[in-house]
């Protein structure tokens, strides 16, 4: 059985387990399950939280059929412990060169700017081995336009990949269902917020919205969200080119740009040069 | 076979400078593969705008679609012709390798969770926010093992938050939505040995000549550099950076609680702070928990509690 498997991994829970399927919460299959377990409560936050925090996680950690093992639940520090002795095990030890090799340095071929969201990490998507991918992970997986007072964080990332790492592909994927492209085009047109944050960067994306506002007025809410989610990539292609770094680096063609769109509704994986 | 199958990248181990790795990545495009009866029409759109589904802007051919239904004869196909591939010396290139890793995360994952995914296409409901680096060796799914749905992670240079009065910055709008709206019940701040962002933090110097970005970010860390240089200052550089990494987890878990948002949970108990760091040097995670004592003054206020070290 392959090692990195481990990335393809065991299922978040068992297919044939019952508390999953008679889930008829709106709330995620983890937290169907926390409220089902009956355990200890919490002072009660507004939201119909779960009582304590749990994760469940199947182990072995191998790609195995989802009857093989039953779904085992975990205390959060449990989890994160069971998860590294595994990565250990079954990935650290087991690749022992190229281990070695990492310590001294990493030299990724790819850099990726992918949303935070915890279904879409790049890493299990598409099996970016360590040392593979120099990764960004933030809402939305924007890219701010040049800017050195504002976003001098997504700056550095990028000056450091493309200068010190000498990347040689900026990847951008963006995925379906994305929270921060939805608040995007929730944002009301008098330009009032209502968060501290976040809507001021999601307008980041504000081209986006406005190209997808006149392209497709007719598509309904939902639709729309998810052509947004494609043009926001485009966006921030656009806004990669900005960083007179890269701007070099893909005229002397040692750089190329790659958009990217994970669907997990349906998926599917689409990539298209710049 | 597997370890045909499953050879990471080759020029991954290789040394950046090494004019020899980067030629031996790029290879002359392949012909996609042949597969017969499938619902699958084979290409990349290369130097296209944006295809819009269901629309013909200009000439291009479909894109690739990946139905539910698992694959049979075509995976075969596949593998064996990487396995071929493979034999002969030869790297693919980086848009089949892609379509390739994404093909098998659908058979070997996206398929026989079919059940997980369908709900997860509804809601996330992540019990952890992540806060690691962006470091190529350093993928808290891989090394903490997280699958999705369980974290929601967000990767910058150095792990670092800045603090709430230092503004917008991607970081603090990723706190925002994993607090309010996600309401995850634990952050975790992953750290890790041989940072270059932490380096560059310890090796700057204080002169405002040369900018970059790279310095105005980890400015930051600037008060773990402080309390490092008091505390270590005598020690090699190396031992230097390695404490200041470990300080600037500390540093970061306290400008967390600069949000009013997230002071206000964790007085609540409804949210806990936790720091960890990964040493993959030796392959060992340490991690701990910081108590925060509304109320009280001084130095009694932060503690730290349940320190381990996982090796």
């Amino acid at each position: 059985m392959s090692t990195a498997a481990v990335h393809c991994v065991a299922p978040l829970v068992g297919a044939n387990k019952p508390k999953a399927a008679a889930a008829a919460r709106p709330a995620g299959v983890l937290s169907s399950l926390n409220n089902s377990s009956g355990s200890k409560k919490k002072n009660a936050s507004s939201a119909p939280s779960p009582s304590f925090p749990r994760l469940i996680r199947n182990s072995p950690v191998f790609a195995t059929p989802t009857t093989a093992t039953p779904a085992v639940e975990m205390e959060p520090v449990e989890r994160v412990k069971s998860g590294f002795t595994d990565f250990k095990k079954e990935v650290y030890e087991k690749k022992t060169d190229l281990f070695a090799d990492l310590k001294e340095g990493q030299s990724p071929k790819f850099m990726v700017f992918a949303c935070a969201d915890s279904r879409v990490c790049p890493s299990v998507v598409l099996n970016f081995q360590p040392g593979e991918a120099f990764t960004i992970r933030n809402i939305a997986n924007m890219v701010p336009p040049y800017d050195q007072v504002k976003y001098a964080g997504v700056g550095a990332a990028i000056e450091y990949a493309v200068l010190h790492l000498k990347v040689e592909n900026i990847m951008v994927i963006g995925h379906s269902r994305c929270g921060g492209i939805k608040g995007l085009m929730s944002i009301k047109d008098d330009g009032t917020t209502s968060t501290d944050f976040i809507e001021d960067w999601v307008k980041i994306c504000l081209p986006a919205r406005d190209k997808v506002k006149a392209n497709y007025s007719s598509l309904p809410f939902e639709e729309q969200c998810t052509q947004c989610e494609k043009e926001a990539v485009n966006v921030s292609l656009h806004n990669l080119k900005t960083y007179p770094f890269v701007k070099d680096a893909v005229e002397k063609k040692s750089l190329k740009l790659i958009g990217a769109y994970y669907d997990f509704v349906n998926g599917v994986f689409e990539t298209w040069e710049d | 076979m597997a370890s045909l199958l499953r050879s990471p990248l080759s020029f991954a181990a290789f040394d950046a400078s090494s004019a020899e790795a980067s030629s031996q990545f790029f290879w002359k495009p392949l012909e996609p593969p042949k597969i017969g009866n499938s619902s699958l029409n084979l290409v990349r759109t290369s130097n296209a705008r944006l295809r819009i589904r269901g629309s013909v802007e200009e000439k291009h051919t479909p894109a690739r679609k990946a139905s539910k239904e698992p694959f049979r004869l075509t995976r075969k196909l596949t593998e064996n012709e990487r396995q071929v591939f493979e034999e002969e010396g030869q790297v693919l290139d980086p848009f089949q390798e892609l379509e390739y890793r994404f093909e098998r995360f659908k058979r070997k994952n996206y398929v026989e969770n079919m059940v997980d995914y369908q709900n997860l296409a509804e809601r996330q409901s992540p019990k952890f926010m992540v806060i690691a680096c962006a470091d190529s060796r350093v993928c808290p799914s891989n090394i903490l093992g997280f699958q999705p749905g369980e974290s929601f992670t967000v990767r910058n240079v150095a792990n670092l938050v800045p603090p709430f009065q230092h503004g917008a910055s991607e970081t603090s709008a990723a706190l925002e939505f994993a607090v309010n709206s996600l309401e995850v019940e634990n952050i975790l701040i992953v750290g890790h040995s041989r940072c270059g962002g932490i380096q560059a933090l310890m090796s700057m110097k204080d002169n405002a000549d040369s900018r970059s970005f790279i310095k105005d970010w980890v400015s930051i860390g600037k008060s773990a550099r402080l309390s490092t240089k008091a505390a270590a200052g005598n020690l090699s550089f190396e031992m230097q950076c390695r404490h200041c990494e470990k300080e600037s987890i500390n540093g970061s878990l306290l400008n967390l609680l600069t949000y009013p948002w997230i002071e206000k949970r964790v007085s609540e108990g409804t949210l806990s702070l936790h720091g960890g760091y990964y040493d993959f040097i030796d392959c060992t995670f340490e991690k701990w928990t910081l108590v925060y004592r509304e109320g009280l003054e001084g130095g009694s206020k932060y503690a730290i509690k349940n320190r381990a070290l996982w090796s």
